[in-house]
């Protein structure tokens, strides 16, 4: 019982950590130690193996001034499982000196709730002059103010969508006894950027020193028209105590009051996009923009995924990059495109990169080409659209144990009747039956199998056992000489030579002996008749006579060879 | 003399290959043109000179097959398949007969699907290979006394046995297997002769396995059922 409630509480922990795993929330500063000049760069990261990850809302930080710097989003797909991470980065400048602290707080995500860590900021005494920065730029006062403001624009004409900054100036000569309140113009009907942080800097108006604080923000519009925006407004409670004045006891025993400053107001002219010249893929993005196409790899199996990334980098409204017009991949499978984007606000311009990713799964084997993706956008500083495209991109898909898709073929096709197949042609043709060796089946095992007994006979001396050497040659003995009297020369001379020798070595091979010395003596001692002995040595003395006589008459060949056989035949019958 | 011979060879088997190309192509052309009797009559013309090749008897099979003789067709296809047991055309070919003569498909057994799967030359072709390298192993033993050559021949010379028990499993099925075709629906009878009483009925296309022969009758065996059928009506594969 006990081991069953271990198992069950085992597997509510590895439940519980494998939903932990979802999603992961962190927290990190630049610095953890700052004077009340510097700011702090907080770092927010988000990550988790889902394509959509919740939104951040910042608490309230009362003891900074917080400004929106950067995100970053990243998406990855590995193995067909999807996993995602956002990166926010906001620049807090501390309002006071001291331990300040920045509070855990927490997101919702399908019912969990993620905490991120506290952080404690040091921040101590500033710095002799604010950022060190002194800015040599002479400018006209308004009036010889110890506090004043103004606000401008970079341009007082634009395009919709087109990038507006706005840049507020707060000039002092002195300090502020607390925060002072600003309150900026409403620019409701455009999209707003923050571009932190506010830049602090020293210069000069009319031979009088001044603190500057500018602060500037990136405006999108929407619509095209005529805008005036309400003059700037800062709230502050001016303290006598002068930046430049060394005599501290002056401003300590000052006093302070409340002052507000107003600036002018702006007023931009929003054109509309031209229709002229206008693409057809056009969605309404005006920037300056360039467009890069690639995969993880070029070389798979069919049926493998890869995964193709779009990327749009440039300036403009990275948040609001439209996708471009994906072309119908009709080698491939495709999934949904999922978009991640990079903002960087580095010397107060918003630029950046906006990335599609797809997997795409290759149908077929060969070689597959993923066709150029066209983007088209409004180039604001030009005045006009501009289309640009991807580079082709070639893959080589060889052939996969399973493409993926293949069902997906087999159901478009429908079987509507079936028949047999066609004829086909005879390339070899073929007589009586079934090949040499299945028509010599039994001779070709037996030729073998006797070849190797001879072999085996040959080697082994069964045969000479079977078949003696010297029984064979005397059985031989008168078919060997019947052949060699008949190829016997037809000279008389010759041929009583041939028939000598056929004669004594007709009886050295029926007699067995090495050499015949004497014939009468040979035949005698087996026992031959004494006419066959005389007949014998009489046909040798003749050949002999055939050999030496200088004068022969009356010679035929045929009555020699008969003679010859009729003794031989008569000789084999006694030895 | 021999030359002469040899050339006369030659020549007669040149003249006679050219002139079954030309019955094929004829065959084929009249086949395209759909004159199924014509290309038929060239296949079988080319079968009665002793032609062996599988393609004939799957073509004049296809010919039977158009002109809507089913069961001609398949017996035609049994005698293709029997020569190139692998070939899928021939299996393919044989199943949409199969339909159209509402033949159920029969399961056979591991050991019958093997032995239908190599033809008889093809078991032949091996038998006697193997044989004449048990033979060579055997006399290089002899002559180098290497003990290689003792193991090397052990293994061949169970290779060989088993593919002689290949041979005569394959040749005992098909004396004893699927050898003939009912070309027509006939009775089945209990003895062989029409007074005898009538046990099934064998529909067209059937093969059956012939046990015993009688005076113009056969015992056959078809599935598990045995009785006896005219020898007319049946035709070897």
């Amino acid at each position: 019982m006990p081991v069953r409630y271990l198992v069950t509480l085992l597997s509510c922990c590895f439940v519980a950590f494998c939903n932990a795993q979802d999603l992961s929330i962190s927290a990190s500063v630049s610095k953890k130690s700052v004077t009340l000049n510097e700011q702090v760069q907080l770092t927010i990261s988000i990550s988790g193996s889902t394509g959509k990850l919740p939104g951040l809302n910042l608490p309230p930080l009362n003891d900074f001034d917080v400004y929106s710097s950067a995100s970053s989003q990243n998406v990855s797909i590995v193995n067909g499982k999807v996993s995602s991470s956002y990166d926010y980065t906001f620049i807090l400048v501390p309002k006071r000196q001291g331990k300040l602290l920045i509070p855990a707080f927490e997101i919702d995500f399908k019912g969990e709730k993620y905490t991120t860590n506290s952080i404690e900021i040091e921040v101590g005494a500033p710095g002799s002059s604010a950022n060190g920065v002194t800015l040599p730029a002479p400018q006209a006062a308004p009036q010889a103010e110890s506090f004043w403001i103004k606000q401008e624009l970079n341009k007082r004409v634009c395009f919709v969508g087109e990038p507006v900054y706005y840049t507020f100036f707060f000039f002092a000569d002195r300090g502020l006894a607390s925060n002072p309140n600003l309150q900026l113009p409403d620019f409701s009907g455009f999209l707003k950027e923050d571009l932190p942080p506010p830049k602090r800097y020293t210069t000069s108006v009319n031979g009088k020193n001044y603190s500057v604080t500018e602060i500037k923000e990136a405006i999108f519009p929407v619509k095209a028209g005529n805008y005036n925006f309400a003059p700037a407004h800062l709230e502050i409670i001016e303290s006598n105590f002068p930046f430049f004045n060394d005599d501290f006891f002056s401003g300590f025993f000052g006093g302070s009051r409340r002052k507000m400053l107003q600036s002018d107001s702006l007023s931009l002219s929003i054109k509309p996009l031209p229709d002229v010249g206008k693409p057809s893929n056009y969605k309404g993005d005006v920037g300056s923009y360039s467009i890069s196409a690639s995969v993880d790899k070029t070389r798979l199996k069919a049926g493998d995924a890869l995964k193709l990334m779009v990327k749009i980098s440039g300036t403009g409204n990275i948040s609001s990059i439209t996708q471009p017009d994906f072309p119908e991949f009709v080698n491939f499978k495709q999934y949904e495109v999922i978009a991640s984007q990079k903002m960087q606000k580095e010397n107060y311009l918003i630029t950046g990169s906006k990335e599609f990713q797809t997997v795409l799964v290759p149908r077929l084997a060969g070689e597959l080409v993923i066709p150029p993706i066209e983007y088209s956008y409004f180039d604001s500083s030009a005045g006009k659209y501009r289309q640009i495209k991807t580079r082709e991109i070639k893959i080589s898909v060889l052939p996969g144990d399973v493409i993926n898709n293949a069902p997906e073929y087999a159901t478009t096709l429908k079987e509507v009747s079936r028949d047999i197949r066609h004829i086909r042609e005879i390339s070899q043709f073929r007589l009586k039956g079934d090949g040499f060796i299945a028509r010599n089946f039994k001779e070709l095992l037996v030729i073998p199998f006797g070849a190797l007994l001879i072999f085996l006979g040959v080697t082994s001396g069964i045969y000479e056992k079977i078949f003696p050497k010297a029984v064979m040659v005397r059985r031989a003995a008168l078919a060997k000489a019947v052949a060699s009297l008949k190829k016997a020369p037809g000279n008389p001379r010759e041929m009583g030579e041939e028939f000598e020798r056929i004669i004594l070595c007709f009886i050295k091979e029926r007699l067995g002996i090495e050499r015949v010395a004497s014939v009468k003596k040979a035949l005698s001692e087996k026992k031959v008749s004494f006419d066959t002995v005389s007949s014998v040595t009489e046909f040798i003395r003749e050949c002999q006579a055939l050999r030496f006589s200088p004068v022969i008459t009356g010679f035929q060949k045929k009555v020699y060879e008969k003679k010859l056989v009729e003794l031989l035949k008569g000789l084999k019958k006694c030895i | 003399m021999y030359l002469k011979k040899i050339i006369y060879i030659l020549l007669f088997t040149v003249n006679a290959v050219a002139a079954a190309m030309d019955a094929s192509d004829r065959a084929s052309a009249l086949y395209e043109n759909m004159d199924w009797k014509g290309a038929l009559s060239e296949y079988e013309k080319l079968i009665d000179e002793g032609y062996t090749n599988w393609q004939i008897y799957f073509n004049a099979g296809n010919c039977f097959f158009r002109m809507g003789d089913f069961p001609r067709a398949r017996l035609y296809y049994l005698r293709a398949e029997r020569r190139m047991p692998r070939e899928k055309d021939i299996k393919y070919n044989l199943s949409i007969v199969g339909k159209k003569l509402n033949l159920r498909e029969e399961n056979a057994g591991f050991l019958i699907l093997f032995i239908k799967y190599f033809s008889m030359s093809e078991v032949k072709n091996a038998v006697v290979g193997t044989f004449w390298i048990l033979m060579i192993l055997t006399a290089l033993f002899i002559i180098k006394r290497r003990e290689f050559f003792v193991w090397s021949g052990a293994f061949v010379f169970i290779v060989w046995v088993f593919e002689v028990s290949v041979l005569y499993g394959k040749a005992g099925y098909e004396k004893k297997g699927k050898c003939a075709v009912v070309l027509e629906k006939e009775n089945m009878l209990s003895g062989p002769g029409t007074s005898y009483k009538v046990i099934a009925e064998i529909p067209a296309g059937c093969d059956i396995q012939i046990y015993d022969r009688e005076e113009g009758w056969v015992f056959a065996k078809v599935s598990t059922s045995g009785g006896w059928i005219r020898e007319d009506a049946i035709e070897k594969i």
